[in-house]
């Protein structure tokens, strides 16, 4: 549905009416247009009676918004705003500290959680199968030294070049020579 | 932003009182008028102008000095307001037509009593419309026609470019007349 004056948003649906309003709404604040431009959208205006008709109602109602009285804050505004700000300067331990402290109680809470979740959800005991028992400690065994990587081939080529060992407990590991 | 404001400010950083009271003197009438305009009847617009100083005052350390103090007055006073709008409009508790100040203007010398009884009919209207004329027009169109601010202290403002608000000056120039003659058949 659209209005007397075109679409309902006032826009007229002729878009050279509405081009030239557009100008002519930045002409009425003194803005830069075209000088071909603005003369093209003045003459529009001064032979099309429902342009005037728009722009003098733009001057009638930018006449009753300017006679709106101005408001002026009730006596105290200042003291009481000056008040309010010096209160906010001396309550940082309300604004700033206190949530803080809330932040970490619940980072704490939530961390308890997790962990008794965590916790509640695993097996009681972890027990291992025995072969994975015995590999582990072939792996031990083979290890260079025990904070070592487990480089299990090293390990295995510096033993291996130890007779002793390899009479002592090579046959326990399976390992051929 | 002039010698003179970036001392202003720098007061304001310091936390220096009396500058806190210079700008609050300086501004208050002015930022409480926007407020009241944008946020509509039923707001403490005292209120919503005290809660701007305070945020102003708290947030000096972020102000750049790229547009001048007022302009960005300016600015947390539209967002508090639109902010407050947008709140009693999710919760609407009494209608938000235009119903501040007297609806009757006081009559004047050169005016009969119908007459003084017209002029405050048509302001009345022109409160409604623009009550009801939505955001970002309605705050636009009150800083160009009733604060009577340039499209660039405008553009600075609200954070939008010229050509945003020469756009939206004129729709809502467009719109505001369908409105208002809605309020005034």
């Amino acid at each position: 549905m659209s209005g007397p004056h075109g679409r309902d948003d006032g826009l007229p649906r002729d878009g050279e009416r509405a081009e030239a309003l557009r100008l002519l709404s930045l002409l009425r604040d003194g803005r830069a247009v075209e000088p071909r431009d603005a003369a093209a959208a003045r003459e529009l205006a001064g032979r099309d009676p429902e342009l005037r008709a728009t722009l003098e109602a733009w001057d009638r109602q930018a006449a009753l918004l300017a006679a709106e009285p101005p408001l002026a804050a009730s006596a105290g505004f200042t003291d009481r705003v000056l008040q309010s700000a010096r209160e906010q300067r001396t309550a940082p331990v309300e604004v700033l500290v206190l949530p803080l402290v809330m932040r970490l109680a619940a980072a704490a809470a939530l961390l308890l959680a997790v962990t008794l979740g965590w916790s509640l959800a695993r097996p009681g005991v972890l027990r291992a199968d025995p072969d994975i028992q015995r590999q582990r400690h072939a792996v031990d065994h083979f290890r260079a030294t025990p904070f070592a990587a487990d480089d299990l081939q090293a390990g295995l080529r510096a033993r291996l070049a130890d007779p002793a060992f390899v009479e002592r407990g090579a046959g326990a590991f399976g390992v051929m020579r | 932003m002039r010698d003179d404001e970036k001392a202003l400010v720098a007061r304001l950083r310091a936390g220096d009182e009396d500058a806190c009271r210079e700008v609050v003197d300086a501004h208050r009438d002015r930022l409480l008028t926007v407020i009241a305009r944008v946020a509509g009847a039923g707001a403490d617009a005292e209120d919503l102008a005290q809660e701007t100083f305070l945020k102003a005052f708290a947030a000096i350390d972020r102000f750049d000095g790229r547009s001048a103090l007022f302009t960005w007055l300016y600015r947390i006073a539209i967002n508090t307001a639109r902010d407050w709008h947008d709140h009693r409009r999710r919760r609407p508790a009494v209608s938000l037509e235009g119903e501040d100040g007297p609806l009757v203007d006081p009559v004047a010398p050169d005016r009969s009593p119908e007459q003084a009884a017209v002029a405050g009919e048509e302001r009345a209207a022109v409160r409604r419309a623009l009550a009801r004329l939505p955001e970002p027009f309605r705050s636009t169109l009150v800083l160009r026609e009733m604060e009577g601010l340039s499209y660039e202290a405008i553009a600075e403002a609200l954070d939008v470019s010229i050509g945003t608000v020469e756009s939206r000056i004129f729709r809502a120039r467009c719109k505001l007349r369908v409105l208002l003659e809605e309020e005034l058949p």
